[in-house]
């Protein structure tokens, strides 16, 4: 009877793998998310390291807080301050993130 | 923790160990800056990736584990690495399949050509259809066990190292490359378990053989005394592997049941039916101070893991093996519960131990129906098979309240539980041992 149940486990098993692997599948056909939204954790560091000295995250927060304010925001960091690009972009992300 | 809750968290963990690398690698794939695929190359890199956890995690399943094959038996266990082996072997023909309909290049299936991770892929594919075929065909092949046994470990070895070489290189990211060596060094370490670690247990342990006895109708009772320890408890019912070749490192070990008494630690007795190489040409051969090394006992065929008011023991041919040993427990032990055997055969000469069992009445509470092939109806003896309507005629009524044991040639045992089952017997009441698998 053992054996009877087992072929019954393994199908069923084996149809809930190959579900779980459609499911993997749809969730790869989407792209993952912008380099930026991953490193906003390190906007904030690299704020104080290039930002800090002249000016307050509140202050310069809502240039950031809408996508179209957001692309002209960034387009000015790339040509102000001396932070790389991937810095400016943490930077960019960390202050849309606050919300201000 | 009871015997089912141990095996459901044994199944719950082969599950989650063969999920774990598809959701490292939707981790790993989800991460910054990585592009959509379209849906069929995300399908074949799924498929990929079960198959190499499922083939990875398979051996654990055949690995002689004690605290994983005793909630199971170990013929269950075997049986469902038989089944999802070939799971894994469909997952597998699926991902370079899905992969070259996604634009691929069929080329990437040449073991000899592209950097050594493609190569490895390549290899390890082959080899592993390979593996199923070797297992699926092995008698038609006239492959014997014995190699049969050593081309699966050696090719099982391939595959899952190549395997994982492969998806470590493949870039599904740095954790899944992690995932996927561990994976790796795991099977390194059970195959160590089994190939190094459990033989030099056993070779600490040797028994030797006091007398190859002939039972008649092809059969072999090889009885063991240990020599230099205390013995080996078992339940009656249960199996052990057995090693004659004189060391317990080869490949060549055979299960075969216990069929003497489990109240006698010192003094074990396998009895043995010629069916292939091993069984007709070394075990006749085999002489009395040979060594012999048992690895055991495994199995859950047997009454003591049951509450039962009663025993039905259904026994086909040399199925009558783990019923001697479940009857003359009972005896010794002296279990007044009323026994029922069915005993099948081809002819009376072909029944072994039937004298012997007989004797058994007098000292337990037995009763015996012969089933006879080739032979006149009788007295306590019928014409034909075991059927339906035949066990109608002999069960008790409280046989619901029973435990029944059915060993003896597939098609007898697929027979015999589908009537039992008609008959009103519980399916949690039959319990029965299949080995005939490759």
């Amino acid at each position: 009877m053992r054996h009877r149940t087992l072929r019954r486990v393994a199908l069923v098993l084996s149809a809930g793998l190959a579900l779980a692997a459609l499911g993997l599948a749809l969730l790869l056909r989407w792209p993952g998310p912008p380099p930026a939204a991953v490193a906003a954790g390190q906007g904030a560091a690299a704020f104080g390291q290039h930002c800090a000295r002249c000016h307050e995250p509140a202050e310069v927060a809502p240039a950031f807080s809408d996508a179209a304010s957001a692309a002209t925001a960034i387009r000015l960091l790339e040509s102000h301050g001396r932070a790389p690009l991937e810095q400016d972009l943490q930077i960019a992300a960390w202050l849309a993130a606050r919300g201000d | 923790m009871t015997l089912s809750l141990r095996g459901v968290a044994w199944l719950g963990l082969y599950l989650a160990i063969a999920l774990l690398p598809l959701l490292v690698t939707a981790l790993s794939r989800l991460s910054a800056g990585s592009q959509g695929l379209p849906l069929v190359q995300g399908l074949g890199i799924a498929a990929g990736t079960l198959a190499l956890a499922l083939m990875a995690v398979q051996f654990a399943l055949v690995a002689r584990l004690p605290a994983a094959s005793r909630p199971f038996g170990s013929d269950a266990l075997m049986y469902f690495h038989r089944l999802m082996g070939l799971a894994a072997a469909a997952f597998l023909l699926a991902h370079p399949v899905l992969l070259i309909a996604s634009g691929w290049p069929a080329a990437s299936l040449d073991p000899l050509a592209g950097p050594a991770a493609s190569r490895a892929a390549a290899a390890s594919f082959w080899l592993a259809l390979l593996l199923v075929l070797l297992s699926v065909a092995r008698r038609r092949l006239r492959l014997r066990y014995e190699w049969w046994q050593a081309s699966h470990s050696l090719l099982a070895a391939a595959v899952v190292l190549g395997g994982a070489f492969h998806g470590m290189a493949a870039g599904s990211g740095r954790l899944a490359a992690w995932l996927l060596a561990a994976y790796a060094v795991g099977f390194l370490a059970l195959l160590l378990h089994y190939r190094l670690w459990r033989p030099l247990a056993l070779r600490r342990r040797p028994w030797r053989l006091i007398e190859n006895r002939d039972e008649g109708a092809s059969t072999r009772t090889l009885v063991l005394e240990p020599a230099g320890h205390d013995g080996l408890s078992f339940e009656p019912g249960q199996f052990a592997w057995l090693a004659t070749g004189g060391s317990p490192f080869g490949f060549g070990q055979h299960p075969v049941s216990f069929s003497s008494s489990a109240m006698q630690l010192q003094r074990l007795e396998f009895s043995v039916k010629a069916l292939g190489d091993w069984s007709s040409v070394q075990v006749p051969a085999l002489e009395p101070g040979q060594p012999v090394y048992v690895d055991g006992p495994y199995g859950a065929f047997t009454p003591d893991r049951h509450a039962a008011d009663g025993w039905l023991l259904i026994a086909g041919g040399v199925g009558i093996t783990p019923m001697r040993s479940m009857l003359l427990t009972l005896r010794d032990r002296r279990d007044p519960r009323p026994v029922l055997l069915v005993h099948a055969a081809h002819d009376p000469g072909r029944a072994i131990f039937r004298e012997e069992i007989d004797r058994l009445c007098g000292d337990m509470n037995l009763s015996i129906v012969r089933v006879y092939e080739a032979a006149a109806a009788g007295e306590g003896v019928e014409q034909g098979y075991v059927t339906q309507e035949l066990l109608r005629r002999h069960l008790p009524s409280g046989i619901a309240r029973w435990q029944c044991f059915v060993c003896g040639p597939a098609p007898m045992m697929n027979a015999v539980e589908r009537a039992l089952l008609d008959l009103g017997v519980p399916a949690g009441r039959i319990q029965s041992e299949r080995f005939d698998l490759v």
